[in-house]
Formats: C-alpha cells, sequence, structure tokens
C-alpha cells in the first residue's frame, strides 16, 4: 500500500486511518481473513477476541498484555488460512486503541497518545515490535456480554454450525467481499477455521469487573 | 415502490410494538415472531453504520459522521429495501431547518404518537430515573440520545417531544401516516389495517387480525419473562402495562403542570387535551 500525504502532519493519522477498513480489504485481496478482532500471543499459541463494535476486544487484549502476554494484533486481526498449514495469525503492529474508559478501568496514564486529534480514543502501544512468523491459533473466544451468576462458567465450547456461524459473522466488513466478489472465498476460509480451531464462546460480566481480574480468570478457564 | 419504510416515534410511544406486528405480519406463521428475532433494522445502531460506510464510524469525529448520515441511508436502502427502519430522531434540525432523512430513501414513514403524560412515566421507568427528569427530557428543545462518543448506537437528536411529533407530522411532502398510540390500543383492527395499507404490506383483514392477535401484549410479556428481551435497558420489564392512562395515579400535579405548559398545543391537536384544558379519559 503506497500512500503519499498532502501534508506532513497527516503522517500521525496514517496508522488509525490504515490499518482498518484498509487493512482489512487488502488481506481479502491477499487471500487473507480479516476478523474483526484483537489477538494476544500465549504459550499455547494465539488468542484470538472476537465480537461486535465496543463489546471489550481491545480491553481484554490490554488486560492480557498487563499480565505478561504480548498483544498481536487489534480491531483487524489477519488470518492465514492455507492448506498443509494450521489456521494462524499474522501479527500485526503490537497497539491497541482505547476508550477513555477502559484506559481509566485498565489503570492507565490518561494522557496516552490521541488516535486522531479530537478523539477520545487512545493508542496503547505494547513493546516488543513486531513479531515475524504466523502464530498459530490457540482458541478464538466469541464475546458477548451477559448475566454471570457466581459460579458459572464464562466460557462454553462451539461446535458445528454455531462455530461456523460466529466465525462468518466475525469477518471484518463482510461488505468489502461482497464487493469484490469474494464471498466464496471468506465462507470457504470461515468454514475450515470454524473447523480446524478451537472455538469457545465467552461471556463478559455485565456487571463491572476488573479488565485484569477478567484475564485472568479467562486464561484459567480456557487452559485449566 | 423504492426506498425505506421509517417506523418514526419519540422513545416509548409503541415502535417496538409496531415491529413486532409487521414481522408477525410478514411471517405469515401461525407462530408468533420472536421478539428477540425481529429483523427490523436500526438506523443508530453503530455496527449497521459501520457496516454501510465501510469504515469504524466511532472513529470519525461528529462532523464527519454527520456528513454521512443521508448517503448512509441511501446505501441503506439500496441494501434493504425490504427491511423496516426504527428511528427516534426528529424529521428535521427545527435550528437550521435541515432534513435528517434524506427524501429519496423514504418509501413511506409511520409515525406513532403517544399521550406525553404516559410517555413521561414509561421513560422514566425505561431509564431507571424520576419522573422529574423524563419530563425535563420530554421539554429539552436540544434532547439527543447517545450522546456519548463510545455508545453503541449514534448521536440522536430528539429534540423535545412536540417539536419531534410535529417535525414528523407536519414534513411537507413526507409520505407519512401519524398512528395514535391509543387507538392501536383501543382499536388495533382497524389501525394496524391502516398502517399496513401505507407501508404497502399485505393487508387482507384476516392476515391483520391474526397478526395483530400474534402481537398482543400478553404475548410480548409472556416472551421477555421465558427469554428475555435484548432491548431492555439492565434488567427491567421492558414491555410493562401496555396500557393508556398510566399517568393517573403516578405524575403529580405540578408535573401534568410542566408537560402542558411546554406540549399542551400538540397535545390538543392529537386529541390529549380538551378545547376547555381537561384531559379526556
Amino acid at each position: 500500500m503506497t500512500v503519499q500525504t498532502e501534508v506532513e502532519s497527516a503522517v500521525d493519522l496514517l496508522p488509525g486511518l490504515l490499518l482498518s477498513s484498509p487493512l482489512a480489504a487488502l488481506l481479502l485481496q491477499r487471500e487473507m481473513l480479516p476478523l474483526h478482532a484483537s489477538a494476544v500471543a500465549t504459550s499455547h499459541g494465539a488468542a484470538v477476541f472476537v465480537g461486535g463494535a465496543a463489546i471489550g476486544k481491545s480491553t481484554l487484549a490490554a488486560a492480557m498484555g498487563q499480565r505478561g502476554l504480548v498483544p498481536v494484533s487489534d480491531d483487524v486481526t489477519a488470518l492465514r488460512i492455507a492448506d498443509h498449514h494450521p489456521p494462524a495469525v499474522i501479527p500485526g503492529c503490537p497497539r491497541i486503541r482505547l476508550w477513555p474508559d477502559a484506559v481509566a478501568a485498565l489503570g492507565l496514564d490518561p494522557m496516552l497518545p490521541e488516535l486522531r486529534p479530537g478523539l477520545a480514543k487512545r493508542w496503547l502501544s505494547f513493546s516488543g515490535g513486531f513479531a515475524a512468523t504466523p502464530l498459530p491459533i490457540a482458541v478464538i473466544c466469541v464475546l458477548d456480554r451477559g448475566i454471570t451468576p457466581a459460579g458459572t462458567k464464562l466460557v462454553r465450547e462451539l461446535a458445528g454450525m454455531a462455530a461456523v456461524s460466529a466465525m462468518f459473522n466475525a469477518v471484518y466488513r463482510p461488505a468489502f467481499a461482497r464487493g469484490m466478489g469474494l464471498e466464496r472465498q471468506v465462507f470457504s476460509q470461515a468454514t475450515t477455521l470454524a473447523k480446524q480451531t478451537r472455538i469457545v464462546s465467552l461471556t463478559l460480566p455485565a456487571d463491572c469487573f476488573a479488565p485484569v481480574d477478567l484475564a485472568r480468570r479467562v486464561v484459567e478457564e480456557l487452559w485449566p | 415502490m423504492t426506498g425505506l419504510l421509517w417506523l418514526a416515534s419519540y422513545p416509548k410511544s409503541g415502535n417496538t410494538w409496531l415491529r413486532i406486528f409487521l414481522a408477525n405480519l410478514a411471517s405469515g406463521s401461525s407462530a408468533p415472531a420472536e421478539i428477540n428475532r425481529l429483523t427490523t433494522a436500526q438506523f443508530a445502531a453503530r455496527e449497521l453504520w459501520d457496516d454501510l460506510v465501510g469504515w469504524e464510524t466511532s472513529e470519525l469525529l461528529p462532523s464527519e459522521r454527520e456528513q454521512l448520515r443521508l448517503p448512509a441511508q441511501m446505501a441503506l436502502a439500496a441494501r434493504m429495501p425490504d427491511t423496516p427502519i426504527k428511528t427516534h430522531e426528529v424529521f428535521a434540525d427545527p435550528q437550521d431547518g435541515r432534513r435528517r432523512f434524506a427524501a429519496p430513501a423514504i418509501r413511506a414513514v409511520l409515525y406513532i404518537v403517544r399521550n406525553p403524560l404516559d410517555v413521561a412515566v414509561s421513560l422514566s421507568h425505561h431509564n431507571g430515573e424520576s419522573l422529574d427528569e423524563a419530563i425535563s427530557f420530554m421539554n429539552d428543545s436540544r434532547a439527543a440520545l447517545s450522546a456519548r462518543a463510545n455508545a453503541l448506537q449514534e448521536y440522536q437528536l430528539i429534540c423535545d417531544w412536540s417539536t419531534h411529533v410535529r417535525s414528523w407530522a407536519d414534513a411537507p411532502n413526507l409520505p407519512v401516516c401519524v398512528l395514535r398510540y391509543e387507538d392501536m390500543l383501543a382499536v388495533p383492527g382497524r389501525t394496524f389495517l391502516r398502517a399496513a395499507q401505507a407501508a404497502g404490506w399485505p393487508s387482507d383483514p384476516a392476515g391483520v387480525a391474526r397478526a395483530v392477535a400474534q402481537s398482543r401484549f400478553e404475548e410480548l410479556q409472556r416472551q421477555e419473562v421465558e427469554h428475555g428481551f435484548g432491548e431492555r435497558m439492565a434488567n427491567r420489564p421492558f414491555f410493562r402495562q401496555g396500557r393508556s392512562g398510566v399517568w393517573r395515579g403516578q405524575l403529580t400535579a405540578r408535573q401534568v403542570g410542566r408537560i402542558l405548559e411546554r406540549h399542551a398545543d400538540t397535545m390538543r391537536r392529537f386529541g390529549y387535551l380538551a378545547a376547555d384544558g381537561s384531559i379526556p379519559r
């Protein structure tokens, strides 16, 4: 992707502008599957968090980062779905977009860099830079919010059509695939992904829950 | 006919009930439509906007999002021409007169008006706030929903109750059918038939009667008790009473006065206030 800015100051805006819809369109053209997801590297492989807008993907990934796991993508997560290879995450920029309430809940500096001037969203960067190699996926967590009475599990395994449907719904900007005539490619990749990967639903408690405590509990439930 | 079928109303005026009726009318099934699986789209939903615009709209500035409103509606009309679209927004911004809805993307509008005295009670319950707070919202000429940047819904300009009603009911050259919530309750067959006809939907009396029966308040309450309802706030019941006149015994004379002071003209026009200033039963 070649970008030419008309004014020098616009360079700072580019990551926020490019690492979203343009990146997703490019990934589709390169036969990779873009998911609306954040991902972290664990000792088991990549843990991917998919879900709708403002559900808490980025906050959970950032909280995982605070527990020592390395975030490898945010918002758009690129997957390689290829013959003879297990589905893998292609690591992206190790930085995460956060709203001020998430910044506060994570106990971070409220003066983190702005995503765009005039916008409340902030960037949280993690040291370590780019990871060079694809990370096989350990689990994909489909996030939702709900009531979780004490003693109930947050994590529930998904299989069959529920898993396929969840992966299809997790594709970033499905209209792009429609517009480029790539629906068959996306459907085939989402189906392969659902068959070859551990997919779980992860219910985030609707009431307040400290993100770092939630991250600990999620890790404990995913890998008891 | 092309363009969108808009279901417009001030909040807590029966919009969801109308959506459920249309879902039952469309299904033609003997089983009632599931309230958690309504196909109606909500124009304010951020995910719908993101999809229409092809961009994370929460990362756009308010001025940029405003510029995208009308193109987003045109895109929606092209993509989902048969899906009723819900909105609680005012039709035009009274400050500059600018329409907030694209005329070429409008096929028909079903607008529901409800007695503001009852709206105040319902709104207060829905939002978990006091009656006085609900009335202040209804009297606020610049009232808006989802003003927070990270809300799951787009910013929605509502304005005060009277401005909202008149904005839709009096919009020039708008194919609008105004339905009174109280008529939906008192004479459902006739009122919902009118809605179906205005929408250009199947309107044979037997089909309408079946859809009306399947949308009975008791049925909606039954489903909500058994399965919950995704559109309610916190854990407060959404389908609460489903009748008119609930304000009696709930609003104080001072609170009624606050509403009348601001909305008497519009209330009189829609039969919520008699010429002599009394409130009809």
